[in-house]
């Protein structure tokens, strides 16, 4: 009779080692989705506006020379356009916002082409652009889920507003 | 004589020690997501530190006068707080977590000597500037 109830007890240890396991690996699985959704929802929350601001920050250092910046409008949409001298010839590169898209198009003066021949560089709804001063732009940027994030961004050889 | 184990006590032997392995590597695990944790929420407090140090050092670098940097940087950052030639501004990052930025500066004539630190909560700094800026609009 006593034997019978050992026996009874030992044939439920590895049934309650098998649950003890699945628990852990429920556990461990639970926990690591959770940090890996922290991780990813942490990382995409700004990413577009930051990813713009430190686009357009690098196109202004890249062409900080004299009356090389300035805002202007492009067929009516507001634009950030930059400005190049390449042997003798003005070159544009126009940076705007259309269609949900931060786009960037880069043509030589005169050349008559519209919105959408743009590149699209990353997904924004919009960018407001305004110079607080000669030498300070304030960007602000709106991303596809109406997050906002401004930046001000000096421009050492001063940028011009239409 | 020696009685021989059972096919069962050998078969339990042998899940214990599985499961004694699957348990070790699970606190691994659990160990090297909670250090990704960690790592991810310094990377997005070091993020908004330096994008807010960028636009800190444009407002400064573009000011004529000690009153205008008070002026941009206030307009800027509306919660800033500041006593004499201390400031201190508060930014959230992605984590929610708090990021104060403190700035002192002393004026040598018409030379402004500044220092940004930004620290996390715990007093933890994160990064740190200097600026030496003339305020007639010279730069040094």
């Amino acid at each position: 009779m006593k034997d019978t109830r050992i026996t009874k007890t030992v044939r439920l240890v590895p049934l309650f080692l098998f649950i003890l396991y699945t628990l852990t690996a429920v556990t461990v699985i639970l926990f690591g989705i959770r940090i890996y959704r922290n991780v990813t929802e942490r990382s995409s929350l700004h990413a577009d506006e930051n990813t713009a601001i430190a686009y357009i920050r690098e196109k202004i250092a890249a062409h900080d020379t004299e009356e090389a910046v300035s805002i202007g409008t492009f067929h009516k949409q507001e634009a950030l356009i930059l400005k190049d001298e390449i042997e003798g010839n003005t070159y544009l590169t126009y940076i705007y916002a259309e269609d949900g898209s931060l786009k960037e198009l880069y043509v030589k003066d005169g050349t008559d082409l519209n919105l959408v021949s743009g590149t699209e560089i990353l997904p924004i709804a919009s960018m407001d652009l305004q110079m607080q001063k000669q030498d300070l732009l304030k960007l602000t940027i709106t991303d596809l889920n109406n997050q906002v994030e401004a930046a001000w961004i000096e421009i050492v050889c001063g940028g011009e507003q239409e | 004589m020696r009685k021989r184990p059972s096919s069962a006590s050998l078969f339990l032997l042998e899940l214990i020690a599985s499961i004694f392995l699957f348990v070790l590597a699970a606190v691994l695990c659990i160990g090297l997501f909670a250090k990704a944790e960690a790592r991810s929420k310094a990377a997005s407090a070091h993020e908004t530190a330096v994008q807010t140090l960028s636009n800190m050092r444009s407002l400064i670098r573009t000011s004529e006068t000690e009153e205008e940097m008070k002026h941009l940087l206030t307009e800027a950052y509306p919660d800033l707080t500041s006593d004499d030639q201390n400031m201190q501004i508060t930014v959230s990052d992605s984590a929610d977590r708090d990021i104060v930025f403190t700035l002192s500066y002393v004026m040598n004539e018409d030379m402004l000597e500044a220092e940004i630190t930004a620290k996390t909560d715990p007093n933890e700094e994160i990064v740190s500037m200097q600026i030496r800026h003339r305020m007639d609009g010279d730069e040094q």
